[in-house]
């Protein structure tokens, strides 16, 4: 129990403030992203439409 | 972060998606939906993984920009139904397992309503005891049954892959009783139904690369892994539970005591998850008391028909309510906020988050026309006459339910806001804008 009243005591605390953000991710990962995730899906469903 | 999300989707449900489509689309269409269907589905949980790691904040927490400081409780809400639904069909896996494994040991064929004491005893009373002993017990055990079961599940993959088994795959006629649509619907609701879980664990990452790329792949591989054992179990055996199908394809009593040992150490860490989103929204309240009180609405699940009818309801109404839900946040947090939200506010109750009353209006309305959209194109599933449309059939099986009802409320949400920013300065959108950290309504 003073593991959980611990951890929802540090809920607020572990907030990050702007500064200690490691704000490292880009807009090539969201494409990449993007790419990886829906193309193939894209490309999928119209095989199955065709061969189907 | 990689580990972390992989070991929360080697669970026997990630078995049992990959088993409601397989036998529609065939062997080969099966397996590649199953990869590139789940490749799609997890980019909603990766994209949205950024805001908890670049803020540090739980779930919940998160959501009270969009929604407001009390409207965020509705993902309380969703949380707390799709633990009860989850807990449920794991509870009733844990009834099928032990009355087979006792059947093996013994020899015996068991006594009358034993399925229902095993589902009850494993699946709900147990996990209960666990977590009052030791409230993290869930996690300390993951350690040891992630790691078992994903080899369990890659042993199961090389049996299936025998030229015996094979051959019977591919020679396996597909019923084409339902799309490629379908199955991407069935795996796409899946992982919207995780969003929540998966945003209480972000705050831990320490980039925000690492825990989006973490999220992304831990969750979409072990997706695929036990989506396609499931699929191809089901086309040899014919069963969708996993013990069922097990049985058939002749494998040890050792098999049914890794799923015991997995299906407990995931309710309790699901029953721990939703106590913990309760308790960081009402935090007077017991933590014991909280578990016990989510453990035992899973009971009716365990008396629903069948296992597929029990996945079937929580993905049906998980994906219809937690979709839209998903979309507006996101939305708000990328496109309107342009990823930069006020965490000072979101722990104000009369801060800019309060919008009206505490609800964002704007969320709200947006959340029914999302619901609206998912109910005309996808109510024909939930088995009631009054909103089934054959329109909205026809609609379905080129564009699924979920995805459509995602973009409609994620559409009606930025327009809106647009539009009433242009005359009302409300959320504190001027933050994201300028990054002035609220100072702007201050000196207003």
């Amino acid at each position: 129990m003073a593991a959980i009243e611990k951890e929802l005591l540090e809920a607020k605390k572990w907030a990050n403030d702007e500064d200690d953000v490691v704000n490292d991710i880009r807009k090539v990962d969201h494409w990449l992203l993007f790419g990886i995730g829906i193309m193939p899906l894209l490309v999928f469903s119209i095989w199955y439409y065709i061969v189907y | 972060m990689f580990w972390l999300y992989a070991g929360g989707n080697i669970i026997l449900a990630s078995f049992v998606l990959g088993s409601t489509y397989s036998e529609s689309l065939g062997f080969i269409p099966a397996v590649i939906m199953t990869i590139v269907g789940n490749l799609a589905a997890y980019t909603i949980c990766a994209w949205s993984a950024q805001k908890n790691v670049k803020y540090g904040i739980d779930e919940i927490v998160s959501h009270r920009p969009a929604f407001g400081y009390y409207g965020s409780v509705f993902g309380v809400f969703l949380i707390l139904a799709i633990t009860i639904g989850w807990t449920g069909i794991l509870s009733s896996l844990m009834g099928s397992a032990g009355e087979l494994s006792v059947t093996i040991l013994t020899g015996s064929s068991g006594f009358a309503g034993e399925y229902y004491a095993y589902a009850i005893v494993g699946g709900i009373i147990i996990p209960i005891i666990l977590l009052l002993i030791d409230p993290k017990i869930g996690f300390k055990l993951s350690n040891i049954t992630v790691p078992i079961m994903l080899a369990f599940s890659i042993y199961m993959l090389i049996k299936l892959l025998s030229a015996e088994n094979l051959a019977a795959l591919l020679s396996f006629k597909a019923t084409r009783e339902t799309s490629w649509v379908f199955a991407f619907e069935a795996i796409f609701a899946y992982a919207v139904v995780w969003l929540q879980y998966i945003g209480s664990w972000n705050r831990m990452a320490k980039t925000e690369r690492g825990g989006v790329w973490g999220t992304y792949i831990g969750l979409a591989l072990a997706g695929m892994l036990l989506g396609i054992v499931g699929g191809m179990a089901t086309i040899l055996t014919g069963e969708v539970d996993p013990t069922l199908w097990m049985l058939e394809l002749n494998l040890s009593v050792m098999a049914f005591i890794c799923i015991i040992a997995g299906t407990i150490t995931t309710i309790t860490i699901l029953i721990y998850s939703g106590a913990m989103s309760l308790l960081t929204v009402f935090p007077n309240l017991n933590f014991r008391i909280v578990t016990v009180l989510i453990a035992l609405p899973a009971l009716p699940f365990i008396f629903i028909g069948s296992l597929r009818e029990a996945f079937d309801f929580i993905l049906i109404f998980g994906a219809m309510l937690a979709g839209p839900y998903w979309a507006i946040i996101l939305i708000d947090y990328f496109l309107l906020r342009k990823q930069k939200i006020n965490v000072k506010a979101c722990f104000d109750k009369e801060g800019p988050y309060k919008y009206f009353k505490g609800f964002n209006p704007i969320a709200i309305f947006s959340q029914i026309v999302g619901m609206i959209v998912w109910l005309f194109l996808g109510g024909w599933m939930t088995g009631f006459t009054f909103i089934t449309s054959s329109f909205g059939m026809t609609l379905f099986n080129a564009l699924g339910a979920t995805l459509p009802a995602i973009i409609v409320s994620a559409l009606v949400y930025y327009g809106l806001t647009k539009l009433f920013l242009k005359k009302y300065s409300f959320g504190d959108y001027r933050y994201s804008q300028k990054n002035l950290g609220g100072v702007l309504n201050e000196i207003k």
